[in-house]
């Protein structure tokens, strides 16, 4: 029965899914890797991933940035579940955060990419149902805005204006503390 | 040469809503330089649904100023670019002595070196709304009283309390003899006090300012054995918690220690001491002792000690101000502190918690235009 089990566990960890992005291009990747993706996950649930995945939102370019950040972070949900279970001791825990530091910094550089890409990040970690993506480029753009007036937030995310300059004036008289 | 940068693509509103929620709420102008980009983004960041979402994403409503007495009048400071439309009060020699839910509680007395109180106010510091309340008719001395105010509406999560609605406040008193000390409830239902309780005890007297709430206890201190008075909203009762030693002196505060249980934080000159109560043992446990100078604070004098009160309900922070230094907030968890006002000679520093959000342009509801105020 041992035998067996660790047979079904190998099979699922070497178990590949193919996504095909909106340009056609293929990516073979674990299943742990793809689970990171809600939208995924349901449907290797429904057994609708024979032949690839079709991804018609997200461009290979995106999609292959996507899956560099579900790799990291999938080999990070696998070693949290081998802590709970194993070491516990000081020096493990320092292991750990030594882990935690370098994931920090993955996020860090994953994130210095050009606004376009990251609102593309956005769009993709959202259609395919990445919370930890969402949040993390979420924050970015939520952190870029700091400091910044209404006329550069426009300049920076391509927004036209179109209040009048009468609605302009008038939000501008009743919070004048904003925008001081 | 080098193609212009491509335009970022438009974002869906949902998504739009997803960056604005990360704007931190201690820095409330994000939210309305970004409300004025273009009328989509003013309509997603005024709807009162986006509103309800951004405080139940933060929880904690961040300090937006503190009040404090100073040159025997009660003043509104803020610490963050937020400038209050009505930081002015009507009514002379104001003492702060409590806010939450977003209003605050004054007492305030017949002249700058009165003692007795003639009247306690409750204001709204957004609308200017003052609301006074008679006494109960014993006199009652500003030295040996407390009071608290607190949010009464049914069913409120007190992440956004309805403007000018039912409230009550708490007052405690202990009489001319310190023997014994009572609680009265005022219900502004009623618009009439009653007695609530009332416990003896040997020499002691409640120490005025801010009353801490957990679930459903406030909790006073009393001087000079360092009792903490505990007055339990649901069971109307008063009883007395021992100190952790019969041999601590200095100034303290009631505060909820990192499990969420009751706490107690004592500032004896330069060392911060944060014991926590352990309910299986009904006993007080050293939790942890800060050295004020360690978190940056600066070196005090004997004659002018620190003095502290809790910052947020939620969470281990202290208010903390001397008559020379200034005031500061610790954060009891990192171990640091934060120079929030250079202020001097200031006492009853109350700080003032409440999420400030938009609801510019936004159609009429039973907020009103304006901006939307919501507090805990």
């Amino acid at each position: 029965m041992a035998s067996a089990g660790s047979g079904d566990e190998k099979a699922a960890a070497a178990a590949m899914i193919t996504l095909i992005s909106s340009d056609n291009e293929k990516f073979e990747v674990t299943e742990a890797t793809a689970t990171l993706s809600q939208t995924i996950r349901h449907m290797i649930e429904d057994g609708c991933t024979d032949g690839g995945v079709p991804l018609p939102n997200v461009t290979s370019k995106i999609l292959a940035r996507v899956i560099e950040y579900c790799k990291k972070h999938a080999t990070a949900a696998a070693g949290e579940e081998g802590s709970s279970s194993s070491f516990s001791d000081a020096a493990f825990l320092e292991v750990d955060r030594a882990f935690l530091e370098e994931l920090e910094e993955f996020d860090d550089a994953f994130l210095e990419v050009d606004r376009a890409t990251l609102f593309d990040l956005i769009l993709a970690a959202n259609y395919l149902d990445i919370k930890g993506l969402l949040n993390l480029t979420c924050q970015k753009v939520a952190d870029s805005v700091k400091g910044k007036t209404p006329e550069q937030i426009r300049e920076m995310y391509n927004i036209v204006n179109d209040l009048t300059p009468e609605e302009e004036a008038e939000i501008r008289r009743e919070t004048q503390w904003a925008f001081e | 040469m080098a193609p212009p940068p491509r335009s970022p693509p438009a974002l869906m509103d949902e998504l739009v809503e997803e960056i604005a929620l990360r704007f931190p709420p201690d820095e409330p102008e994000r939210l309305f330089r970004a409300a004025l980009a273009c009328k989509r983004w003013r309509r997603i960041l005024s709807d009162p649904g986006f509103r309800r979402r951004y405080r139940e994403f933060h929880r904690s409503p961040p300090m937006l100023g503190f009040l404090c007495r100073r040159a025997g009048a009660a003043v509104f400071t803020p610490t963050t670019s937020l400038r209050l439309p009505s930081a002015d009060l009507s009514i002379p020699n104001l003492i702060p002595m409590d806010a939450r839910h977003g209003r605050v509680l004054f007492y305030a007395l017949s002249s700058p070196g009165s003692r007795s109180i003639t009247v306690l106010v409750v204001w709204n510091p957004f609308t200017g709304e003052e609301r006074r309340l008679d006494t109960p008719t014993i006199p009652i001395s500003w030295a040996s009283s407390s009071a608290a105010f607190l949010c009464t509406a049914a069913g409120c999560s007190h992440l956004d309390c309805p403007r000018g609605g039912p409230f009550s406040v708490v007052l405690v008193a202990t009489d001319a003899s310190f023997g014994s000390t009572s609680a009265r409830v005022f219900s502004s239902e009623t618009g009439a006090w009653r007695s609530a309780a009332s416990i003896g005890h040997s020499l002691n007297c409640v120490l005025p300012g801010r009353s801490y709430l957990i679930w459903n206890t406030l909790y006073f201190i009393s001087l000079p054995s360092l009792w903490i008075l505990e007055y339990d909203l649901g069971r109307q009762e008063l009883s007395l918690i021992d100190p952790p030693s019969v041999s601590i002196t200095g100034w303290a505060a009631v505060i909820k220690v990192e499990n969420g249980g009751l706490g107690f934080a004592i500032v004896q000159e330069s060392k911060l001491s944060i014991w926590a109560w352990e309910n299986d043992g009904n006993v007080w446990a050293q939790h942890r002792v800060i050295q004020l100078q360690g978190c940056s604070l600066p070196v005090c004098s004997l004659s002018s000690p620190y003095r502290i009160a809790a910052l947020a309900e939620d969470g281990a922070c202290l208010i903390c101000w001397n008559s020379g230094s200034g005031v500061f907030a610790i954060d009891l968890k990192l171990g640091w502190s934060t120079k929030i006002a250079t202020l001097s000679d200031v006492s009853f520093v109350i700080p003032y918690m409440c999420f400030y959000t938009p609801a510019l342009g936004a159609p009429s509801t039973s907020e009103g235009s304006g901006a939307g105020v919501s507090n805990a």
